[in-house]
């Protein structure tokens, strides 16, 4: 019988990637291996299963020919699954250049929307990129921001419209499907708690002890020690770690208060509809001296 | 390949007509022309084809893990190309897996272009919205067949570590499979066993199939290339 898929979406470094962990763990009731997650169905943009799905070479479409046929492509992968299907993706939910959703209905069954603090999502995207913080900061503010939009190269995954942070989240609450939000912050505070509520609406084991061993089995230090003994598929060639620091209010270590002012200035409204204190400030240098003190 | 350049011209002159872009036939060709190769019992495998010291070795991977690239490097080296992105060949029912001519170009994005040095300046782009160019490999038109001699997988690399290795039985067959062109089409057209004959023909035919994987920093090119060349000497 043919299933719909369902959507892991987030914008970058926003805690996808962890929780992809945690639900290849709860399906496979083993321990997780970083480079293959492959169980849970891939991801959404990913050219190599773009070009065998269709058959014909992505390396020989205009960015608009690709966007067109990413929605043939999910209804294939709809129509021939046999299994539920959990595809990853940072595309904002958006219409195609020829009018129709990214991710149609018909394919889809619903979506789980990570969610994270914009100013902590600077800093870790900052470091992903290899980008200063006040360019990620632009780029997080510019409708045009794309995701393997190169010209020069052929990018791994598919050209990614990102959207301006807050319509990123915005379009996805806005998605005309079942769509559960799970914020960065409740995972780390209390995982169990929020991955059973994820598991639960993805209907996936949810008993608390496999909801305990998944959470155990991809503690951050686990993902970290992986990452440093055989590499992570998905840590750009020029970047440290893709798993580096992974907590909630790094931010207010690494972002001044006029960087800060800038993205609450910009997103504050969504900000504060999920629930994030647009008002929270970086610690001045004597704090963040004590808090390194200790 | 005059079927696939009458297909071509057709399409051509059919855009022309709607008063469409022709800059982008590929799109028609590529997968219409794997599946002729199909219909008409030849192997199309995604690869580019390289004469190392007189024997042909295949590069095959996926579209973006720098076929065309290493076979540039190759060819810097002194090393013939005889074929890009597709290599068609005849296996199964023969005696020796056979490489079709191609075309004796490559096509190179430009970051590709700036780490051969090469100028793009003068170069045909093959798509107007992105910068990817011909590049004429410089050995004319081949026109005879090479045996094959090797087939090299390219994989991404997860850690630093350039790495090759010979495959063999099982895991070298479902490697093989990966890149067959078209592979959908094909299972369409019930070319499923044939495929499965000619792949599992190819050790008996002396041709060895390889893993190179291949970190994501692109200043390891050169050390692939001579793990290649190695590889085929070994």
């Amino acid at each position: 019988m043919p299933q719909k898929i369902w959507w892991l979406a987030s914008y970058p470094k926003s805690g996808n990637t962890w929780l992809r962990a945690v639900l290849t763990t709860l399906l496979s009731r083993a321990p997780v291996d970083i480079n293959n997650m492959e169980i849970l169905g891939g991801m959404g943009s990913r050219r190599i299963a773009f070009d065998d799905t269709l058959g014909i070479d992505s390396a020989h479409l205009s960015f608009e020919q690709e966007t067109n046929l990413r929605p043939r492509v999910y209804e294939i992968w709809a129509e021939e699954s046999e299994r539920p299907r959990y595809c990853k993706v940072h595309d904002a939910y958006h219409l195609t250049p020829s009018g129709e959703p990214l991710f149609p209905v018909t394919a889809t069954r619903g979506a789980v929307y990570v969610v994270r603090d914009p100013r902590a999502v600077a800093v870790s995207f900052a470091h992903h990129m290899g980008r200063s913080i006040d360019d990620v900061i632009a780029m997080m503010d510019a409708p045009t921001t794309v995701f393997g939009g190169s010209t020069r190269q052929l990018p791994r995954n598919l050209r990614q419209r990102l959207l301006r942070w807050n319509d990123h989240v915005e379009s996805w609450l806005a998605a005309p499907f079942p769509v559960h939000v799970v914020r960065y912050e409740e995972m780390l505070e209390d995982p169990h708690a929020a991955f059973a509520g994820v598991a639960t609406f993805l209907c996936l084991p949810c008993d608390p002890e496999a909801v305990a061993a998944a959470v155990d089995a991809t503690r951050f230090s686990r993902l970290q020690a992986q990452e440093r003994e055989v590499g992570f598929v998905e840590k750009p060639w020029n970047a440290t770690a893709f798993f580096r620091e992974g907590t909630i209010d790094g931010w207010r270590r690494n972002l001044n208060p006029d960087q800060a002012m800038r993205i609450t200035a910009s997103h504050g409204a969504v900000m504060q509809l999920l629930g994030y204190d647009p008002t929270l400030a970086p610690l001045a240098v004597d704090e963040q001296n004590q808090v390194a003190a200790r | 390949m005059l079927g696939g350049l009458a297909l071509k011209w057709k399409w051509r002159e059919r855009m022309r007509a709607l008063g469409k872009p022709t800059d982008q036939p590929n799109i028609v060709t590529g997968p219409v022309q794997a599946v002729l190769w199909h219909q008409r019992g030849l192997l199309p495998l995604r690869a580019s084809v390289v004469v190392v010291d007189g024997r042909a070795v295949a590069l095959a991977g996926p579209s973006g893990m720098g076929k065309s690239t290493l076979a540039a490097v190759l060819a810097a080296m002194g090393h013939n190309v005889i074929a890009d992105d597709i290599c068609v060949i005849g296996a199964g029912k023969i005696a020796e897996a056979s490489v079709q001519p191609g075309l004796p170009r490559l096509l190179l994005w430009r970051d590709a272009l700036d780490r051969l040095g090469i100028p793009p300046e003068g170069l045909r782009r093959a798509l107007s919205s992105r910068e990817k160019y011909f590049v004429d490999s410089g050995q004319g038109s081949v026109c005879e067949l090479h045996k094959l001699a090797a087939l090299v997988v390219l994989v991404r690399q997860v850690s630093c570590a350039l790495t090759i290795e010979r495959l063999r039985g099982h895991y070298a067959l479902c490697k093989l499979h990966s890149i067959v062109h078209v592979r959908r089409a094909a299972r369409a057209l019930g070319r499923d066993p044939d495929i499965f004959t000619a792949l599992t023909s190819l050790a008996p035919m002396g041709v060895t199939v390889w893993q190179l994987a291949v970190p994501d920093n692109p200043a390891c090119l050169d050390e692939a290339a001579a793990k290649v060349v190695a590889a085929l000497q070994s």
